[in-house]
């Protein structure tokens, strides 16, 4: 059962009796949190605020089935996966029936070639800044399949349990579990050359910038 | 979208304790978090890797974003939003809805028009139900206008009793009626004086009395018929039934012919129905001489086919295309040699007459004779009518041998 002190719960009571402000501050309270998730997610601002607005609409629609039972974010977070699913889904046909899907959706052709080239410091050592970093970063979350990367931007993102992620994803707790250990060595094999602050290790950027040199 | 809805509702499992948290609170830590499950390896479980991704930006969603969900939300959920689901859902269920009630009020209007248009099948019978007990002496007149051309050539009546019936009495082992409702001509002793065709006059009658018929028919004597056919007996209901078959499956031409002749002779006009009477019996007279297995085939001629039959054997020999007939022509009216004596036969050698005459009565074999007056001639020696060729040469007044 949702505690009382949750915010978000309370606000949906009020929704499911048809208070449309508490709707609105429901909006207000999550659509941050959302848009950046599925930004994360997607690798496109547009495609997150519009999966963003999908999700809230689904949650009106839903309003009179909510029943507090758990917390609203787990309610909430599982409506968010299946609005992700539905549009990979629909991306997916769309490439069966011959239309190229968006760059968005796409994010999964980037693989761990990509990544290495570009966290091998091929580049100017002197580039691999902040903005270095996210790219780099934003490449790796890509490079993982869609559950792992639900998965961890669940647990990163939404500080979510493994309970959690697995009653939001539909699945075991043993199987959260497995795709964020799989999930983490990809991301560490991807970010190998950098360091927990971010700085890129030396004698790998050194080593990759030999190697890359002619 | 519904459908992922309805994901959303699926049971969800209780708040996990904080001892599942996988990621810190914000700004905490998160590699000094317990591990989840006991297992070293998933102390972190994003490990080093976490810190990284807290290089990833939050994003912030554009102020615009709330009022522009809220307005979508509105749009499309609308003001009942909570029922716009069941809504739809109610709609793609009731879509069929319009096509088949379409599809029922088309078969109840079929119906109801076919019902109307459609009558009852016993009801034609029963509108002619009059004419259809009657079938078989109607059948036999023909129509008005084959009597009309019988009163107008004036044929003779026949002269003779009929085929196979003795003078006086009737034929043996036959009912007085045939199977075709004919009888066999003048019953009785009397002769000329009875009532050649006593199915005719109760056919008159009972079409007189059963006014109207036909479509004019009104709705309480078609229920007054329907009850008097209920009330009929297995024989008569089928004979009634065998009647309503041959009506039906008369040609259209004849059964016209049939109803307008039953309409002529149920007029009260007595001269009228008069002027038909006399031409019919006397065709039934004519055709009461015929074997009675050919009669049949007789009835069955047309109008036209009809009356050159009857100039073949009705008209006397004077009249142009008439060749004579045993009942007729050349025999003498009446009297005299005997009504049953006018058959021929072929002379018996040695008879008792033949001698008297001095053999005057001898013929060469094979050659006709014709009986002279008082002549008698066993019954059941006459000639069929059919088999009489040669005597029709004859020409009235002449013996055999002014014949030859």
């Amino acid at each position: 059962m949702a505690t009382p002190a949750d915010p978000s719960a309370e606000l949906m009571l009020r929704v499911q009796v048809g208070d449309a402000e508490a709707f609105e501050q429901l909006v207000t309270l999550w659509q941050d949190r959302l848009v950046t998730l599925f930004l994360h997610h997607t690798g496109d601002h547009a495609t997150a605020e519009d999966l963003a607005q999908e999700v809230f609409l689904r949650v009106y629609r839903a309003r009179e089935g909510y029943r507090p039972t758990a917390k609203f974010s787990t309610w909430i977070h599982t409506i968010a996966n299946n609005a992700a699913s539905d549009l990979r889904q629909r991306a997916y046909r769309r490439k069966e029936h011959g239309v190229a899907a968006s760059p968005s959706s796409s994010s999964s052709a980037i693989g761990l070639e990509q990544i290495a080239v570009a966290a091998s410091g091929q580049r100017p050592a002197r580039e691999a800044d902040r903005s270095e970093l996210q790219s780099v970063v934003r490449d790796a979350i890509s490079s993982l399949n869609d559950n792992q990367r639900m998965a961890v931007l669940l647990a990163k993102f939404e500080h979510c349990s493994y309970e959690e992620i697995a009653a939001a994803m539909g699945l075991s707790v043993p199987a959260v579990k497995s795709l964020l250990f799989r999930a983490r060595d990809q991301l560490r094999t991807a970010l190998e050359s950098y360091d927990r602050d971010g700085v890129r290790a030396p004698v790998a950027a050194d080593r990759a910038g030999q190697e890359g040199a002619p | 979208m519904t459908d992922a809805a309805g994901r959303a509702d699926q049971p969800l499992p209780e708040d996990p304790d904080a001892a599942g948290r996988i990621a810190p609170p914000a700004g905490a830590d998160p590699r000094r978090d317990d591990p989840p499950d006991g297992d070293p390896s998933a102390d972190d479980p994003l490990g080093d890797v976490c810190t990284l991704l807290d290089s990833l930006p939050s994003s912030a969603a554009p102020a615009s974003l709330t009022s522009t969900t809220i307005e979508m939300v509105a749009v499309t959920a609308g003001a009942g939003a909570g029922s716009t689901g069941p809504t739809l859902t109610a709609g793609r269920r009731r879509w069929w809805l319009v096509p088949a009630a379409c599809v029922l009020a088309s078969l109840l209007l079929g119906f109801l028009l076919g019902r109307a248009t459609s009558s009852d099948p016993d009801e034609a019978i029963l509108q002619y139900l009059p004419v259809v007990q009657h079938l078989d002496v109607l059948r036999e007149a023909g129509s008005v206008a084959f009597l009309e051309a019988v009163a107008e050539r004036d044929y003779s009546a026949p002269r003779r009793f009929p085929f196979g019936m003795g003078m006086g009495r009737p034929p043996g082992g036959r009912p007085a009626g045939d199977a075709a409702g004919m009888t066999d001509g003048p019953e009785g002793g009397d002769g000329e004086s009875a009532d050649p065709w006593p199915q005719l006059e109760e056919t008159i009658a009972s079409l007189r009395d059963d006014r109207p018929f036909g479509r004019e028919t009104p709705s309480p004597l078609i229920a007054s018929r329907r009850e008097e056919v209920g009330d009929l007996d297995d024989d008569s209901l089928r004979r009634l039934a065998d009647a309503a078959t041959a009506f039906e499956a008369l040609p259209r031409a004849i059964r016209e012919d049939v109803i307008r002749l039953a309409r002529a002779l149920s007029e009260s006009d007595d001269d009228a129905v008069e002027r038909l009477r006399s031409p019919a019996r006397l065709w039934h007279q004519w055709l009461a001489w015929r074997d009675p297995a050919d009669r049949r085939t007789v009835v069955d001629l047309g109008q036209d086919e009809r009356l050159e039959w009857l100039d073949r054997y009705a008209k006397p020999p004077g009249r142009p295309g008439g060749r004579g007939f045993p009942g007729g022509w050349p025999f003498p009216p009446e009297g005299g040699r005997g009504e049953r004596g006018g058959g021929f036969r072929a002379p018996r050698e040695g008879s008792e007459r033949g001698d008297r005459r001095g053999g005057q009565g001898r013929q060469d074999p094979g050659q006709p004779v014709v009986p002279e007056t008082g002549s008698e001639v066993p019954a059941g020696d006459a000639i069929e009518p059919a088999a009489i060729e040669r005597p029709s040469a004859i020409a009235p007044g002449e013996t055999p041998q002014a014949a030859r």
